[in-house]
């Protein structure tokens, strides 16, 4: 078997059991999303390690949960990129610190990544007419 | 008999005590002074209980209108903003041409500003100055409006509109001083987000570069090249199906990378205009708020910090 079939193999294995647990862990969700939930049960695992050393809250693996949830896959996964290019201090400059279990974190939540082009389409009632 | 009259005495010296002691008449005065104290205190749940029970026992006081606008302020003041606005409503339902209800529009709107829904805010400012262009309150929305526009990076027009504050008003040396100071905010270097993109687009990395993120870009442009070197040396090793996941996965960095110039550039463009909005002090004053006949009585002065 040649290292492409066997790279194959193994990558295929790799989605369908993390697909799995995530679903396993994502099942009383409503709306259920393959990929998703394929993305989803892979940051979990991941977010294990993140978590505490992930100098921004949330952190990466929970940060790119939302935005998956949030925007679907293509924004997701380029937030998610976008995220992890731009984790280090110089997001300093640009974003606030709050106190977190314990450590000072920069606060840099998914809102404050898409304000830009994504206002949610909340309907005010009218008051007084 | 002794005994009996000294039994007698007793009884009535007790009964004297105990009842005067039991008796406290509170008037609709010192109710609705102590619900003012505890809301400049800041108490501001046990001021609307105080102010309920004010508008409970003394419903036909002529306070009582003033009492509900107080409770909208509590909840206001302590982040409840839905609440707030339920309460302002319902006294624009009951007085719809008086003042109390040319309070509760601007009580609205500032409610929309504080939670910065300024589509919101501005709807009801607007509404006041149309429905009562003579409103004591004009200026003060004029205030408010001028602010809106400020944060909406519409510089002139708030310029045009802390001009157009009258004399009379207590703002109106700050409003004069903001026509020409927020004139400023046209020239703050902002950075554009199409020139980052096109640039991380040509390059990646330049476009974090060009708001000065060097490292930032370093990390885009080694993630982009390892991948692009990675995928190119799978083709050339005849490992097609890996060079196509690899040059997939770099379709990915390569794009988030796009993304990550043009969101790096806004946000340095917001915090540009947050810092340069810093340099003013936004305080509202409403004075005295609530007690505007000046009649004896209570007075409230609120400020309005931003």
């Amino acid at each position: 078997m040649g290292f492409n079939k066997r790279f194959i193999i193994f990558l295929t294995i790799a989605i369908i059991m993390l697909g799995k647990l995530g679903y396993a862990q994502d099942k009383r969700d409503t709306d259920f999303n393959p990929v998703g939930c394929f993305i989803s049960g892979f940051w979990r695992h991941i977010s294990k390690v993140d978590g505490k050393e992930c100098p921004s809250y949330p952190p990466c693996s929970t940060y790119s949960i939302l935005a998956f949830k949030k925007h679907g896959i293509v924004m997701g996964w380029l937030m998610t990129v976008d995220r992890l290019i731009h984790e280090g201090k110089e997001e300093l400059t640009v974003s606030p610190m709050i106190y977190y279990h314990g450590r000072m974190k920069i606060y840099d939540p998914v809102e404050n990544n898409d304000f830009w082009w994504y206002k949610p389409k909340k309907r005010y009632p009218r008051y007084c007419r | 008999m002794k005994r009996v009259f000294f039994i007698l005495t007793m009884f009535f010296l007790f009964q004297n005590v105990t009842g005067y002691a039991k008796i406290l008449v509170i008037d609709s005065e010192k109710q609705f002074s102590f619900a003012n104290e505890l809301m400049q205190k800041g108490d501001f749940d046990y001021a609307i209980l105080e102010l309920k029970r004010f508008i409970y026992f003394f419903p036909d006081d002529p306070k009582v209108p003033q009492a509900r606008c107080l409770i909208g302020i509590c909840y206001m003041r302590s982040g409840r903003y839905e609440k707030a606005r339920g309460i302002f409503s319902d006294i624009c339902k009951s007085h719809r041409n008086d003042k109390y209800a040319q309070k509760a529009l601007f009580l609205i709107g500032e409610s929309y500003y504080k939670q910065k829904v300024f589509d919101e805010a501005e709807y009801y400012f607007s509404l006041l100055i149309q429905r009562f262009p003579k409103s004591e309150l004009y200026d003060d929305t004029l205030y408010r409006l001028g602010w809106i526009r400020m944060y909406q990076d519409k510089w002139k027009e708030a310029s045009k509109i802390f001009s157009q504050i009258r004399q009379t008003s207590p703002y109106y040396e700050k409003a004069k001083a903001l026509a020409k100071s927020s004139l400023k905010g046209e020239t703050l270097p902002y950075k554009s987000p199409t020139l980052a993109g096109v640039l991380s687009a040509v390059f990646p990395g330049a476009g974090h570069a060009y708001v000065g993120r060097y490292k930032d870009g370093c990390v885009a442009f080694l993630l982009n090249g390892v991948f692009i070197m990675a995928s190119m040396e799978a083709f050339h090793e005849d490992m097609d199906v890996m060079g196509g996941m690899l040059g997939f996965l770099e379709l990915g960095w390569y794009t988030g990378s796009i993304y990550s110039a043009i969101n790096v550039t806004h946000k340095y463009n917001r915090k540009l205009q947050m810092d340069f909005l810093g340099r003013f002090k936004d305080n509202l004053y409403i004075e005295p708020f609530m007690g505007l006949n000046k009649e004896k009585g209570v007075s409230i002065k609120l400020r309005f910090n931003f």
